[in-house]
């Protein structure tokens, strides 16, 4: 079956939602695979990144309507989340579309019947993921589980609350996503290559030495790799997967 | 290490045709068999019926199992009449697991054989979940037996009498001078007809003597007039507040309560006319219908009975013209979109009252659309008619004072022309809106409001569901007559004593956990959560409050750290959702075949 969608749905509006189509027999493709939660604001965006490591081709998040979250916010971030993937998603190529965030009252069994048909459609002419994204999706995952991005993510609500300018929070997110995804990829490749140095690291991945050479401090900082021997320059410092030598 | 009871039952319900005919039952039901764990594969016509669940008992009270996947309705229909089951014969209900085979499947495909293949899915999903599911038991939290009522008007001193005569405390904070809320400053009330508290027409003092001394003479009920909430802290069944209250000139003090549920009746506030020009309040013979009602208390307490004098001169008018819907139902820019219930009826009361005193006043009343719910009403509006009160259809577009001249423009849509006059008094039955602390007061006690702003009424499903121990009874969840305030109060106490009655609420422990070494005290969920469910010491991890905690799932969704699991829907739960949702997860394919 192509495409392959799971649609998250809060238990007060989304979840009521998706049974009052059923109740008033709208119709829609057999793709979706309904996951309950209390709130959209449980869908951890790790666990989005999951669905489509586990072979999702799309994923949706339904909550309540601005406002009339039973949890007061929790839509919210989950907007914030999914727009912020969406963001990376269209940036690696991985079709941004892909993602999606609806808001469904208990009573809009048209409405959920409507959106999922429109987003199979959506996702069917995005297509199957390329062979590479695969591994853009793991990187990502660690991005999203990292503690860096997530604390931006967590502190988001309250900085909005107290003034901050909501336009620049996001690109600031978008900032520290990307150079998560960086950092990710650097311990990816280590990871999958054994000890490299900055220099061959840099090369392979495409970036410059002084990004790579962060990426390798950051990376040593938090403890994920350790330094190994070091070569003729000082790009030269090797590196590898903490306990992996 | 088999242990005696571990294998898993999966029910089918073919809910007589509506899953059967478009789900084969039979093959999902071969395919459940071959899932791991799953001993007991069973299906009935119509599990939900008598006959179903003494069949489902039967089962699982002779089955080897421990869990229980439900493959039938959705979990919103029957659940809670499956769970009892399952619970009666001793196996956790947080053990049970749904496939939502009806509204999720069968009644939104067309294809059997893709509703069937889908239907595998959902059972599998359910089956792998049901494992990773763990027993988890309801948190008991206490009711302290007294009750606090917000607002002491009708609605408030209602569920006070009820609750008082029941036995339990009660105090009511009220923020005016005296008890009474609104009705205390109508001159009369409509209809007259068992709206709860005794209409004698003229008489306000008299109409409200027999509740108000019930309130001061019931031993338990204290009453805290000129006084307000500042801070609340506690839980449900165990509130402490603090309420601030003059006592004097310029005195005041602050008292802590203790209460274990609360009754929010804070009325409304009516709409302020001068926030749409069309209307000409700014002028001095143009009055609500609470200017109305003020000037009528006040000649009435000069002597000798209720009089209309206009506020300009002091003289009866030769022509009343009431406006109807002012800032109500959407009828011009400014005014809130929904009807304000009451003020059509009491229009028509005070007309009739009008032509009664001065048979000679014209009276007119401007309306789009009369409103009045009531048994007998139609009675009443015909027999209004035929008193020569003018009833005119359309809006009104103008209100101009010149030369000490009040003039009024307005639409007739029976006659369908425009009219001019000169008018001498004009009363806008101004509309409802929320009192001016609603805001601040679902803020303290995290009830929700509706889109209009008025409190939310709640459904008794959810009244069980309930957190908070919090009740909202008459004008605060929006405009309604004196009857249906007051029995807005009735059922709010019935709410409280229920509690209070059962000493304890049983609370659904679907919180999170601290892994307190992960926990770097970043206060991420702290700040994310409106409840105060979780809080995070200097030095310590944080720690979840479980009967604040209403599980919605923010904080472990945002934990920087990861340091936080859901119960009941944790992320390797979650995760397992995921990694069934299509085929069976790899690592038991790969068993399969090696
Ligand atoms: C102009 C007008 C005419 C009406 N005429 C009729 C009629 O003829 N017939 C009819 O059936 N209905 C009529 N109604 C409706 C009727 O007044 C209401 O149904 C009734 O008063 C509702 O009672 P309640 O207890 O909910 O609110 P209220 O009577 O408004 O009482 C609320 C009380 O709460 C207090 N309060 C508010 N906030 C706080 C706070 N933060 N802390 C402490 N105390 C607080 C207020 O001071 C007040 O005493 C009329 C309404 C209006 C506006
Ligand atoms: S009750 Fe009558 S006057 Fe009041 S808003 Fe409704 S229709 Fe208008
Ligand atoms: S968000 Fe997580 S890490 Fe931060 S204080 Fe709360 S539990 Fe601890
Ligand atoms: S689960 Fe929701 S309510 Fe409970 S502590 Fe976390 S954020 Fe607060």
């Amino acid at each position: 079956m192509f495409p392959k969608i799971i649609t998250f749905c809060c238990n007060w509006c989304a979840y009521p939602g998706a049974d009052f189509a059923g109740i008033s027999h709208f119709k829609y493709p057999v793709n979706a695979r309904i996951i309950r939660v209390m709130c959209s604001g449980r869908v951890d965006p790790g666990l989005v990144l999951e669905a489509f490591i586990s072979g999702a081709d799309g994923v949706m998040v339904m909550g309540c309507h601005p406002g009339e979250c039973h949890y007061e916010h929790g839509n919210y971030e989950a907007e914030r989340r999914i727009k912020l993937l969406r963001y990376l998603f269209d940036k690696y190529e991985l079709g941004g579309k892909r993602l999606r965030v609806e808001w469904i009252a208990a009573s809009e069994g048209r409405k959920f019947a409507e959106v999922t048909a429109d987003f199979v459609e959506t996702v069917r002419k995005i297509g199957a993921f390329q062979e590479k994204a695969r591994e853009i999706l793991e990187v990502m995952k660690d991005t999203f589980y990292g503690e860096r991005l997530r604390l931006a993510l967590g502190a988001a609500s309250r900085a909005l609350d107290s003034g901050a300018d909501g336009e620049k929070y996001e690109e600031t997110l978008k900032k520290i996503a990307e150079e998560e995804m960086k950092k990710y990829r650097v311990l990816q490749t280590l990871r999958k290559e054994g000890e490299l140095c900055v220099r061959v690291v840099a090369e392979k991945l495409g970036l410059s030495l002084r990004e790579t050479f962060d990426c390798f401090l950051d990376l040593k900082h938090e403890g994920l790799i350790e330094e190994g021997d070091i070569g003729e320059d000082r790009y030269m410092i090797y590196g590898f997967v903490r306990g992996e030598r | 290490m088999k242990e005696e009871k571990d294998g898993m039952a999966v029910f089918f319900c073919h809910c007589d045709g509506e899953v059967s005919g478009m789900v084969d039952v039979p093959a999902v039901m071969e395919y459940a068999a071959t899932l791991p764990k799953v001993t007991i594969v069973e299906e009935h016509e119509h599990l939900c019926s008598k006959e179903g669940i003494a069949r489902l008992k039967e089962v699982l009270r002779d089955g080897k199992v421990d869990r229980v996947v439900m493959a039938a309705c959705s979990p919103r229909t029957h659940g809670d009449i499956f769970l009892n089951a399952v619970e009666s014969v001793g196996i956790n209900e947080y053990l049970v697991e749904f496939a939502n085979l009806r509204e999720q499947c069968a009644w939104v495909h067309e294809d059997r054989e893709e509703a069937t293949e889908k239907a595998k899915d959902l059972v599998r999903m359910a089956v792998f979940r049901a494992m990773e599911l763990e027993p988890l038991d309801r948190i008991k939290l206490s009711i302290f037996p007294s009750v606090l009522v917000i607002g002491g008007g009708v609605a408030g001193m209602e569920a006070a009498l009820n609750i008082a005569s029941k036995g339990f405390k009660v105090v009511i904070v009220e923020r005016a001078e005296e008890i009474g809320g609104r009705v205390r400053k109508l001159s009369t009330t409509f209809p007259t007809i068992s709206c709860g508290i005794p209409c004698r027409h003229d008489c306000p003092e008299c109409e409200f003597t027999p509740k108000v001394e019930e309130i001061y003479a019931a031993g338990n009920i204290e009453v805290l007039t000129s006084a307000e909430l500042v801070d609340v802290e506690g839980r449900i069944g165990d509130y402490k507040v603090k309420v601030r209250r003059k006592v004097g000139e310029g005195e005041e003090e602050v008292r802590d309560l203790n209460v274990g549920t609360v009754i929010i009746a804070t009325g409304s506030r009516t709409f302020d006319p001068g926030r749409i020009p069309d209307y000409g309040y700014e002028f001095e013979d143009v009055i609500t219908s609470e200017e109305l009602e003020l000037m009528y208390l006040q000649t009435r307490k000069g002597g000798g009975g209720a009089k209309l004098l206009r506020p300009s001169d002091g003289r009866v008018p030769k022509r009343v013209d009431f406006i109807q819907c002012v800032g109500s139902r959407g009828l011009k820019p400014g005014s809130n979109p929904y009807c304000s219930i009451t003020c059509c009826l009491y229009a028509i009361g005070h007309a009739r009252a009008i032509k009664e005193m001065y048979p000679d006043t014209e009276v007119y009343i401007h309306y789009t659309n009369i409103q009045a719910p009531y048994r007998g009403f139609e009675e009443y509006y015909a027999e209004t008619s035929s008193l020569g009160i003018k009833f005119v259809r359309g809006a009104v577009d103008k209100v101009e004072e010149q030369g000490g001249q009040l003039f009024i423009g307005y639409e007739d849509a029976d006659l369908q022309r425009r009219e001019e006059a000169t008018t001498d008094l004009v009363v806008l039955s101004v509309g409802q809106e929320p009192s001016d602390n609603t805001t601040k007061l679902s803020e303290m006690f995290h009830v929700e409001r509706d889109i209009d702003g008025f409190f939310m009424e709640v459904n008794p499903r959810v009244v069980a569901e309930d957190k908070t121990g919090v009740f909202v009874a008459g004008c605060a969840l929006g405009p309604r007559n004196i009857r249906y305030a007051v029995a807005d109060g009735r059922a709010a106490a019935e709410n409280a004593i229920r509690l209070m009655e059962q000493g304890f609420v049983e609370v659904e422990p679907v919180i999170p956990v601290v892994d307190e070494d992960k926990c770097i005290r970043c206060g991420v969920c702290e700040s994310l959560c409106r409840y105060e469910g979780i809080k995070v010491g200097e030095a310590e991890a944080a720690e979840v409050i479980a009967a604040l905690c209403r599980g919605c799932g923010l904080c472990v969704a945002s934990c920087p750290a990861k340091a936080l699991q859901m119960k009941y829907y944790s992320d390797d739960q979650l995760r397992t959702l995921l990694r069934t949702a299509f085929s069976m997860p790899v690592a038991v394919a790969e068993a399969e075949r090696g």
